[in-house]
């Protein structure tokens, strides 16, 4: 059980990453 | 302090200059798709490895594409990892038949400290992990981690040298490009020369040894603990036979240190005889740890048109890393204050000074030397115990690792950080004349000023956070094992080193439990990857720009006076941010030492 959690924190962890590359590229436009 | 001891230091760093000028021009070579003497063997490979995995080398990336790539494929490589762990009992390639790695935590957190370059070890590898781990988990990752941050700073170097493109090269070409003709062939030839000096390569069980005197030793749980009996005494064990670890070592101590990995095969790291058994073979391993850093300083030069900026950076990193060795020299080499009266001078019978914690086939030169090198990149192998060392010998790879291990760095990363460094150093330069600044013919503008902030704000944020935590409830206290500003200076250590991906560790702190596992991951996470995003974003920004040429007001970046400035604003933001934790930790623990009290 513990084996699934981790490999979705790992998942959540990346897609936030991605988020973060949208949110960087957002402050751009809004400056 | 002696002079063999400087010496030595000198020496090495005469072979890191001798490296410097070939790899650099090498690399210029391979990340420009020039013509090198390895084509003939290598570029055969190379197609055939985009054939099997549909890769289109010509293809250009914009840093989006570029970042995403990383990100997908850092996340891949993670996950596997954490599969192999967890499932290597029923593998090949397992002679001591170890089982899976116990803790699912202790899993995640090696997962994520391989695939971050930091390589900071809750397991001891000897009786941790098998063979196949050891090969295709770690060694691989040690590949291609140092492979990622290399070809980051590359794409960071294209977004300055290119005007009004939207793209920094293609990863998956980068990647490939760097591991088969930078990374592989040294460390084949590397390995091969660490086997000639007696580090073991095999697969074969451990080998035991019968102990020519019994001894007695403590007897401990699985955890670590002591097991006391009743009359509260620790139970001792009768010991006749030792085993000695054997396994792929030579394989994978040179990318260990080639590519600033630094995760030992076993858990002495480069103190133990099997990774590093004699004095050349210790000078080679500090050589291999600097050599890419700072070659990386030459390709910078090269691919930017200003090769004297990239002797100007690469002075900046001379002068901090000289700083640091003689400080962390000249307290080691002196001992401890609280043995007045005792004979701590060097002689033909005595190494001198404080000989705690440290190989006596390296004496006190080559572990001041190996700490200031290991933390001034992202290394953190280790052929000494920093915990031995005295307040300010200790607070040297502490503040190291707090400058964003930007002297020479880790491969890739210290180049990059660097980089940041530079955006900030212009800026501050454009604000003192009241202009917009420039680099190297790029506009330095608000969007590169506020990436460069969120690099330099992340790093602290992760590390203060989870120190204090720590500090603060009893999940992170208990796990202390000196009281006072020592223990402080242990968890600050311990999180500045993971979050800086280092790997070093000042020891005397037990992190093998589920909140130091737990919260070392993500701190190992979060320093690496929300620190790459916004540097890729200023790449991809500044390959955009138009090339402005310099004029009269353009604040020169290949002088003296620019390496000054850009000395300062490291010391600065890292003196600081820091201060007032440092101040708790090995500074006050220096005055309390000098006032008779140790901890």
């Amino acid at each position: 059980m513990q084996d699934v959690l981790w490999i979705v924190v790992t998942i959540a962890f990346f897609a936030m990453c991605i988020g973060y590359v949208e949110f960087c590229d957002r402050i751009k436009c809004v400056q | 302090m002696t002079a063999n001891g400087w010496f030595q230091i000198l020496l090495f760093f005469g072979l890191v200059l001798l490296v410097t000028k070939p790899l650099g021009r090498f690399m210029t070579r391979v990340f420009n798709h020039e013509r090198t003497f390895l084509d003939p063997v290598l570029r055969p490979l190379e197609r055939l490895i985009y054939k099997l995995t549909w890769v289109d080398e010509k293809h250009e990336m914009s840093w989006k594409e570029y970042c995403v790539s990383m990100l997908l494929f850092s996340a891949v490589s993670m996950l596997v990892l954490y599969g192999l762990e967890r499932l290597q009992g029923f593998l090949p390639l397992n002679p001591q038949k170890l089982g899976a790695v116990s803790s699912p935590a202790l899993a995640f957190n090696t997962a994520a400290s391989f695939t971050t370059n930091t390589n900071w070890q809750n397991y001891a590898g000897e009786t941790t992990m098998s063979y196949l781990t050891q090969m295709a988990g770690l060694a691989y990752h040690n590949f291609m981690s140092a492979a990622v941050g290399i070809v980051l700073a590359i794409a960071f170097i294209r977004g300055i040298a290119r005007r009004q493109m939207k793209t920094i090269g293609n990863f998956w070409v980068d990647l490939v490009r760097c591991n088969l003709w930078v990374l592989l062939p040294v460390c084949i030839v590397g390995a091969l020369v660490l086997v000639s000096q007696g580090v073991v390569q095999n697969l074969k069980p451990y080998d035991t040894a019968k102990l020519v005197e019994p001894m007695q030793v403590g007897k401990v749980d699985p955890d670590g603990k002591p097991v006391v009996d009743a009359q509260g005494k620790q139970a001792m064990d009768t010991v006749t036979e030792q085993l000695i670890a054997q396994g792929p070592v030579a394989s994978q101590e040179i990318i260990k240190e080639f590519g600033t990995n630094g995760g030992g095969f076993f858990n002495a790291n480069s103190s133990h005889p099997f990774e590093n058994p004699t004095p050349l073979s210790n000078m080679l391993e500090l050589v291999a740890i600097f050599s890419l850093g700072s070659a990386l300083t030459y390709t910078l030069g090269q691919m930017t048109g200003s090769q004297r900026h990239g002797w100007a950076v690469w002075a900046a990193m001379a002068i901090l890393f000289f700083s640091g060795v003689a400080v962390a020299y000249w307290a080691e080499a002196r001992g401890n204050t609280l043995l007045a009266g005792t004979d701590q001078k060097g002689s033909l019978t005595q190494p001198g000074g404080n000989m705690e914690g440290k190989e006596v086939r390296f004496g006190i030169a080559n572990s001041a030397l190996w700490a200031t090198v290991t933390t001034d990149t992202s290394c953190g192998a280790i052929n000494s115990w920093h915990d031995s060392f005295t307040p300010i010998g200790g607070l040297v790879p502490l503040a190291n690792v707090m400058l964003s291990e930007v002297v020479f760095g880790g491969v890739g990363s210290g180049m990059y950080g660097m980089l940041v460094y530079i955006v900030i150093a212009v800026f501050i330069a454009g604000l003192m004349v009241g202009r917009t600044p420039e680099y190297l013919g790029k506009k330095i503008e608000a969007y590169d000023v506020k990436m460069a902030m969120l690099v330099v704000l992340v790093f602290p944020l992760v590390i203060l956070v989870f120190s204090a935590i720590s500090a603060a409830f009893n999940f992170g206290t208990s796990s202390i094992l000196n009281p006072g500003p020592h223990g402080l200076s242990e968890i600050l250590y311990s999180f500045t080193s993971q979050a800086g991906n280092n790997g070093s560790a000042f020891a005397g702190l037990t992190t093998n439990t589920p909140w130091y596992n737990i919260a070392g991951a993500m701190t190992m996470l979060i320093g690496r990857f929300l620190m790459i995003i916004p540097v890729l974003a200023i790449a991809g920004n500044l390959a955009e720009k138009k090339y402005v040429p310099p004029s009269l007001g353009t604040f020169p970046v290949t002088t003296p006076l620019f390496t000054v400035l850009l000395i300062g604003v490291i010391l600065i933001i890292g003196a600081l941010t820091f201060f007032p934790a440092l101040s708790l930790g090995p500074i006050l623990e220096h005055l309390l030492m000098m006032a008779g009290k140790a901890f």
